[in-house]
């Protein structure tokens, strides 16, 4: 194995940050639940702190998803396409998930803004609703770059090799 | 007709089955026929296009042209709506909509927080109780260290005001919290607490018939004024002096409510008047801050605040209330 | 052209877009938001688009996955997980295909502290998968076992889909909790079925293990003591009332990182893999929610259920024979959406047909979570293939889908028991409430 690509180190900032929100979504269970039972002293807002957190989670490690080139794709045509095709459709995935999240993030700004100039907020603690949009803008916005790096990446660099596809060329 | 139809899209959060649903569908139907095919509807119910909060929004950017919401899903957006979700405002469903529906309170005040929308009809339920799993309350001091889950954000101050920790949580976690004992019972009403089915958890229900929540019927603003004059005319009219009507569609709800959780085993509680008087001093105290917490950020609270009580004493005099039954 | 016919194709330009290797978060996103436009114009298309990622904001519910995707993880890294296994292999040992039995065993036990066939799938594929690899099983009958095993974890009760059924069809949460135990203890014990079948069948595929002494079953019973403990705090948590199962969930995951570290079996190296792990897991599905929601809202617009109703009714046959279709038309479905957006689109449109030529609101719930869930390892669109995948890129993906086409028989039959004898869901629930 090579040493991680420079995509793979980009990535991995954000599944630490991530893994940081999940790691305080799991202690503050605990010591909920233990000051609840143990000690008789509910705290308030678990649900709004922690729905707050699960969306702070997925988008901040969202952009990790697309710089590691993970999402999920189905392959059932692979084994049956020259490499050459095969790249041209991952670079051409790659396009279109672009394109996808581009046009997402110009949709979202109106709604983001929306919730920004009226101060709705959540049912216990009264947080801000417009906090829930900052991750969500941070997460499309750094994936819009981060795709955009990874097609210029395959296109400089080359496209990597399939491990399917790889382990099916030993046998 | 020659007229080029209009197809309109309602939208909302619960099954085809419940009231308000049977209620919007019939008077689709109604439409249709008045206007004689140049108005047809689809309905899309149950969550189809978002979860229960979203549905002001669907409204508001166009996604349906008409929803049924709750204020409260969305704390913080219609504050002004929200003075009539503090304890002891609205005493029955009927009295709620014809406060509520009040042209003055509506063009001066309620109509404005509305932003994007027309609203049709704004409507309460009927006052919800508190339903606990097993230690009942009859008395203030009983409500001491109870976690209860909260409808809307007026009330999460009301159960903290009355000692009690307040657990917000949407209706569909109720069972399965109380029977968990993560939450020691709910603030709900009749009808609602039938329909989530909470009968079997719980053991007593503590009629205090505190707190309505409120729910506007709207229609995206543009898609309203793109209709015709006649059309338009024919849904407002739809809407005028409906207010009894709807309320006892709501306020019916209560009795087979109750008797389907005292089939469950719940025993109601009915407050002494010595007790009774106590929670109504601290719903007191807690509509007061709030009116002043609202004054404060420049919202014309205490005037609404006047303005709905004046109105629910008026219509009390002609309507079903279930503080005197 | 109606809105029927433009659903039908946008699930052929979804299909097309998924075959051409476009990420399926993507695809999906990219046909619903094209349908949606199709039927309602672009402007109107974008608004849902914009306003669908907000929707993840109120799911207090979810916050489960990312937990016990973590415990499986830190579970499966400091060896606790193979503890388990091997316990289970123990229980079979001597028959062939032991650690696949023992692995529907585990997926079961599993499915009683967790509500989701994803969370479900994802930490037995962690746990089983490497094993029954290492000990020469046929790649596809492990991969096939965990991705359709995991749906016991929502059979099972507790479970979250059943709590969706109940809010849309107004039914009762205990009683359909009640209703579900018995067709998920069946279906686990039908998957033991399928793989003795195999065994019996095609017997290269599937090693036979030495049956071990009695003394040494004891010993391997006794490495489970760790899992004892937080499986004790996520069962017991829940089902004594002391936590929620989100809550359950926490406190598991950190007792397994504190068991985990006392016992020297995880180094803090691995604990930040684990967690890496975990996160990659959930964000990558969680895109996929967002596409599948974008996705679903289209779906509802189009109103293909209520024209599917349509043209049953027409039909004027036998009631079985509506709900036969009802299934099969799920199982269509089910190969590009999820379980819960089926749900909200379909039930409000089929109940009040089922209910309508005389079948119980309860039962159909059942029928439709087990009709629903097959939609979870059906190609192209299935999660618990997904985060199989996901956790093991090595496998080729077609070799999964392989795998698990025996295990739907197993579904089917369930089914099938389902309609033949109702009483199998609703005989609990009529003696509990
Ligand atoms: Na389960
Ligand atoms: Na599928």
């Amino acid at each position: 194995m090579n040493e991680p690509g420079i995509l793979e180190r980009a990535a991995r900032p954000f599944g630490l940050a991530g893994a940081i929100v999940l790691v305080f979504m799991m202690l503050f269970t605990t010591v909920t639940v233990l000051m609840r039972q143990l000690l008789d002293v509910p705290v308030l807002g678990v649900v709004d702190i922690m729905e707050l957190s699960l969306v702070a989670l997925i988008f901040i490690a969202m952009p990790g998803v697309f710089l590691r080139d993970e999402n999920v794709t189905v392959d059932v045509i692979d084994h049956v396409l020259p490499r050459g095709s095969r790249i041209a459709l991952r670079l051409f995935g790659l396009v279109v998930a672009l394109g996808f999240l581009v046009m997402m993030m110009i949709h979202m700004i109106p709604q983001a803004m929306d919730k920004w100039n009226y101060g709705e907020v959540t049912m216990t603690l009264s947080i801000n609703r417009f906090t829930h949009w900052v991750p969500i803008m941070f997460g499309f916005a750094m994936s819009t770059i981060g795709t955009a790096w990874v097609l210029v990446h395959y296109i400089r660099h080359g496209v990597p090799k399939d491990p399917n596809l790889d382990r099916e060329s030993f046998e | 007709t020659s007229a080029q139809a209009v197809e309109l899209k309602i939208a909302h959060f619960v099954s085809p089955q419940h009231s308000v649903a049977i209620w919007l569908e019939k008077w689709a139907r109604k439409m249709e026929a008045q206007s004689k095919g140049e108005l047809t509807f689809k309905i899309f119910p149950g969550m189809q296009l978002g979860p229960p909060p979203k549905y002001y929004d669907i409204a508001r950017t166009g996604q349906a042209d008409i929803t049924w919401f709750v204020h409260g899903f969305t704390p913080g957006r219609f504050p002004l709506v929200e003075v009539s979700n503090l304890p002891y405002m609205i005493g029955s469903s009927e009295i709620g909509n014809k406060v509520l529906n009040d042209p003055e309170l509506r063009t001066k005040y309620l109509n404005a927080e509305h932003g994007g929308v027309k609203p049709l009809l704004l409507m309460t339920h009927q006052p919800g109780n508190i339903h606990t799993a097993s230690k009942p309350i009859r008395t203030v001091e009983d409500m001491k260290g109870m976690r209860l889950r909260f409808s809307s954000a007026t009330i999460k101050d009301f159960v903290a005001a009355l000692g009690g920790t307040p657990v917000g949580m949407p209706p569909t976690q109720i069972v399965e919290s109380m029977q968990k004992g993560t939450i020691d019972g709910a603030w709900i009403d009749y009808g609602g607490a039938e329909s989530f089915k909470i009968g079997p958890v719980t053991k007593y229900t503590t009629e205090m018939y505190s707190y309505v929540t409120s729910f506007c019927i709207c229609m995206n603003q543009a898609s309203y004024n793109k209709l015709p004059a006649h059309l338009k005319k024919m849904i407002d009219d739809s809407f005028a002096g409906v207010e009894k009507e709807v309320g006892h569609e709501w306020d019916k709800l209560d009795a087979p409510g109750k008797e389907a959780l005292m089939k469950a085993g719940m025993t109601p509680i009915k407050l002494s008047k010595a007790e009774d008087d106590k929670f109504r001093a601290a719903g007191a105290k807690v509509s007061e801050a709030k009116v002043a917490e609202l004054n404060a950020r420049g919202l014309p609270a205490g005037a609404v605040y006047k303005l709905m009580k004046a109105l629910a004493a008026k219509h009390e005099k002609t309507s079903l209330n279930f503080w005197t039954q | 052209m109606s809105a029927q016919w433009i659903g039908i194709l946008a699930l052929a330009g979804l299909f097309a877009l998924i075959v051409l290797r476009v990420p399926v978060a993507i695809a999906m996103g990219l046909a619903g938001v094209i349908g949606y436009a199709a039927i309602d114009g672009w402007d109107r298309a974008f608004i849902a688009a914009g306003l669908t990622p907000y929707d993840l904001t109120d799911k207090y519910d979810l916050s489960v996955v990312p937990l016990f995707v973590l415990m499986g993880a830190v579970a499966t890294r400091s060896g606790m997980s193979a503890e388990l296994y091997r316990a289970a292999n123990a229980m079979f040992s001597g028959l062939r295909g032991a650690l696949a039995m023992g692995t529907v065993g585990a997926c079961a036990g599993f499915g009683a502290i967790c509500g989701s066939s994803l969370a479900t799938a994802a930490t037995m594929t962690r746990v089983a998968i490497p094993e029954m690899r290492r000990y020469g099983y046929d790649e596809r009958i492990a991969t096939g076992v965990v991705a359709s095993g995991g749906i016991l974890g929502v059979l099972i009760p507790p479970s979250v889909v059943l709590v969706v059924y109940a809010i849309i069809a107004e039914q009762g949460v205990p009683q359909l909790f009640a209703a579900a135990l018995f067709p998920g203890l069946i279906c686990a014990a039908l998957h033991i079925v399928v793989i003795a079948a195999i065994g019996f069948l095609q017997p290269y595929r599937l090693p036979t293990s030495q049956p071990m002494p009695f003394g040494e079953r004891l010993r391997a019973l006794s490495g489970l003591w760790k899992m004892v403990i937080l499986f004790g705090i996520a069962v017991g948590g829940i089902y004594s009332g002391f936590m929620t199962p989100t809550e359950a969930a926490g406190v598991a995951a950190f007792a397994a990182i504190v068991i985990a570290v006392a016992t020297r079996t995880m180094d803090f190296r691995s604990l930040v893999e684990a967690l890496l792990e975990t996160i990659w897991t959930t964000a990558m599905l969680f895109v996929i929610v967002i596409g599948a929601f974008l996705f679903s809202y289209f779906m509802a617009l189009t109103q293909l259920p209520n024209a599917v109703t349509g043209w049953v009714q027409a039909l004027g046959v036998a009631p079985w024979v509506v709900i036969l279709m009802m299934v099969a038309f799920y199982v269509v479905l089910g190969c590009f959406l999820d379980a819960i957006s089926m749900i909200l689109i379909t039930v409000p449109v089929f109940l009040p047909l089922a209910l309508g030529i005389g079948y119980d609101g309860i039962w159909f719930g059942i029928l439709v979570l087990v009709a629903v869930e097959i939609g979870m390892i059906t190609p192209p669109m299935g999660l618990n293939i997904f985060v199989i995948r996901a956790q093991m890129p090595d496998i080729a993906l077609g070799d999964v889908f392989r795998g698990i086409v025996p295990f739907l028989a197993a579904h089917f039959a369930l089914i099938a028991l389902l309609m033949l004898l109702p009483s199998l869901a609703l005989w609990l629930p009529s003696v509990l409430y």
